[in-house]
């Protein structure tokens, strides 16, 4: 995006600094509350992934992707009147008003936050963004309609929100004020001192189901002296599926060297940064420690970065592109949905026992009403559901294990599933094997997350083939 | 091929056999144990590298002894394990009799496959013994005279104490 000459960025440059000074989101941006990085030091988007394994087919991923450089994907003015490069973000006060925002008519109303856990509905969205420039992604007024027929900002158009007093994360897809109130495509609210994850299937302001704000290159830390200490947000050509830290698929393709939503990318230790500015540096570092996530489909090694119109008056350094001196080639995919192993768990348990009952059945359409049964879809190719099985068929919060019947009903390709707790990574275990038109069956006993959540990971490593999947419990230990 | 020496001897290994056995009719029978949970781990593989926990694939109608106290986190007073157990490409169909290390092979089978099975895999609750170092016996029962093979996984999920 940002290949546009310099003369024209700079003359949008001047043309944005003649504006009045309250006619657009606060610019540079003020800065994010501390402390940082945003979310706490074992998010996902936080996590040290220099230790962790490559995944089995990383080259396989790679090869799909072939050998573009990154991309940094942001930048300042793009020289039209309102156009900028890169994600705006705002940070606003905790009385900021929270303004209703409709999902119903153009989005996903059921996979969407009405306003942030445990507060009011709502957005705190100030008045000023509704029709000055300079607050949504693409820079144009949120007046602009991205569902209108020819719409000249038919784009992601994202809004995103920091609340610093009440430490909240708000963000916003398509957002559109219609004269009367807003609406979106999508949105999202996070807690900035939790790691909670959205629930399993649903989607964010970003196709991953991730939040966006935390990874985006931000001017301050680049320039900062001290190394940045997250991941990056990146999308590729082709995805299929998802895995932790994803909760929402959104698939382009049916390779298997198509990258699931939440795969990380890890710049190689080995390669060079010797040569390099010490903001290229900087970013080097961060790609070899915390590397890159998928977050949603788009051009191949795009990386994403906030909005900032310094980054046009950081000459010399290589920051803003057109490329990175680092290309696919450089980088290895870390294995799928690795985390850090939990501590184990050295209490005894009892069994107690249930009435067999149906936890899930992707065959069904929908998730019924607790405590009933979880409901579809099918597992996708290689991927990863995390379900939460406290307060269903009668085990409570407080189990530490389950027994359990694991089937796989008429699956059309060989593989294998793998049943973990929901805080865990994936292990190098197996719980069933199965081969095409062959349903299978297997009694396991699966530790359940230590983390209290009660929360079970299902895996699906046929590389080819979406699977149904139904799990019965018949006992649980705790 | 039979004389009297080898007469001798398979008398007293039938003889020590049966002493095992009543020994472990008794210590199959303590309890009660609780129940630990494991992250779950792979702790035998025959695919892998030569070893104790890693190849060879197992021969029809032998058995070979696995170490499992120690690894993956089942700590040596353990009394039982929960597997999850997996066999891999066997040659000819059979079955699979897992059972602790140092007593009498059971008649009872964790396992059954046939040959066009890739992979297989059923969760089973092992005790566990010892002997020369070893934990579990496996048993690859294959028809008379095969010279079929198996590969087989243990994983644990956790174990009982």
């Amino acid at each position: 995006m940002r290949s546009l000459a310099w003369a024209v960025s700079v003359i949008g440059l001047v043309l944005a600094g003649a504006r009045p000074a309250l006619a657009q989101a606060p610019q540079p941006p003020s800065p994010l509350p501390s402390p940082l990085p945003l979310l706490p030091p074992d998010n996902w988007w936080n996590q040290d992934l220099s230790t962790a394994p490559v995944d089995a087919n990383s080259a396989g991923f790679l090869s799909l992707i072939g050998n573009p450089s990154v991309h940094p994907d942001f930048g300042g003015s793009d020289g039209t009147t309102n156009g900028v490069y890169g994600m705006i973000y705002a940070v606003v006060p905790g009385a900021t008003p929270l303004e209703p925002v409709d999902f119903s008519t153009y989005g996903y109303p059921d996979e969407s936050d009405a306003g942030a856990p445990g507060r009011p509905p709502g957005y705190p969205i100030p008045t000023a963004a509704r029709t000055q420039p300079k607050w949504v992604e693409g820079g144009d007024p949120a007046t602009c309609d991205p569902n209108a027929p020819s719409s000249p900002c038919d784009a992601d158009r994202h809004l995103l929100l920091v609340d610093k007093d009440n430490r909240l994360l708000f963000e916003l897809y398509r957002v559109h004020w219609n004269g009367a109130q807003w609406q979106a495509g999508s949105g999202a609210a996070w807690r900035l001192d939790s790691n909670d994850r959205r629930p399993e299937g649903w989607t964010s302001a970003d196709a991953a189901g991730l939040a966006i704000l935390p990874g985006l290159v931000r001017y301050d830390e680049v320039f900062g002296t001290d190394p940045i200490r997250h991941a990056f947000r990146v999308t590729v050509r082709y995805t299929s599926g998802h895995v932790w830290p994803a909760s929402h698929t959104a698939s382009t393709s049916t390779s298997p060297n198509a990258l699931p939503m939440g795969a990380r990318l890890r710049l190689k230790a080995s390669t060079s940064l010797s040569a390099l500015s010490p903001a290229l540096q900087r970013i080097g570092q961060a790609l070899k420690t915390y590397g890159l996530i998928v977050a949603d489909n788009g051009s191949n090694l795009y990386v994403t970065g906030a909005y900032d119109p310094r980054w046009e008056v950081a000459p010399g350094s290589g920051v803003v592109g057109p490329s990175w001196p680092f290309r696919a080639s450089d980088f290895e995919v870390v294995e799928l949905g690795w985390r850090p192993a939990p501590p184990p768990d050295l209490t005894a348990h009892q069994l107690y026992t249930l009435t067999p009952c149906r936890l899930l059945d992707t065959r069904l359409a929908v998730d019924q009403p607790a405590p009933g049964t979880l409901g579809g879809p099918a597992l996708p190719p290689r991927s990863e559901r995390i379900i939460a099985v406290a307060g269903r068929c009668g085990v409570p919060a407080d189990a530490r294990a389950l027994a359990l019947n694991v089937t796989v009903a008429d699956p059309l390709a060989m593989g294998d599933l793998r049943v973990y707790p929901g805080d865990s990574g994936p292990p190098g275990t197996s719980v069933l094997n199965f081969g095409a038109g062959k349903a299978r069956a297997n009694g396991a006993v699966v530790a359940l997350s230590s983390s209290g959540t009660g929360t079970l990971a299902i895996r699906n490593d046929s590389p080819t083939a979406a699977v149904n999947v139904v799990v019965d419990v018949s006992g649980y230990f705790r | 091929m039979m004389n009297g020496q080898s007469q001798w001897l398979r008398r007293t290994v039938l003889v020590a056999l049966t002493l095992a056995a009543l020994g472990t009719f008794a210590s199959a029978q303590t309890g009660p144990y609780s129940f630990y949970s494991l992250s779950p781990c792979r702790v035998v593989d025959t695919r892998k590298a030569a070893g104790p926990t890693g190849g060879p694939s197992i021969a029809a109608n032998t058995s070979r002894d696995f170490p499992i106290l120690g690894s993956c986190g089942v700590p040596s007073d353990a009394q039982a394990v929960v597997f999850n157990v997996t066999v891999v490409t066997p040659t000819d169909f059979g079955d699979l009799r897992i059972y602790p290390a140092g007593t009498t092979m059971p008649l009872a089978s964790v396992l059954n496959w046939v040959t066009s099975d890739f992979a297989v895999a059923n969760g089973a609750i092992i005790p566990v013994g010892s002997s020369s170092g070893n934990n579990v016996s496996v048993r690859a029962d294959m028809p008379a005279g095969s010279i079929g093979t198996v590969h087989v996984i243990l994983d644990v999920t956790g174990y009982f104490k």
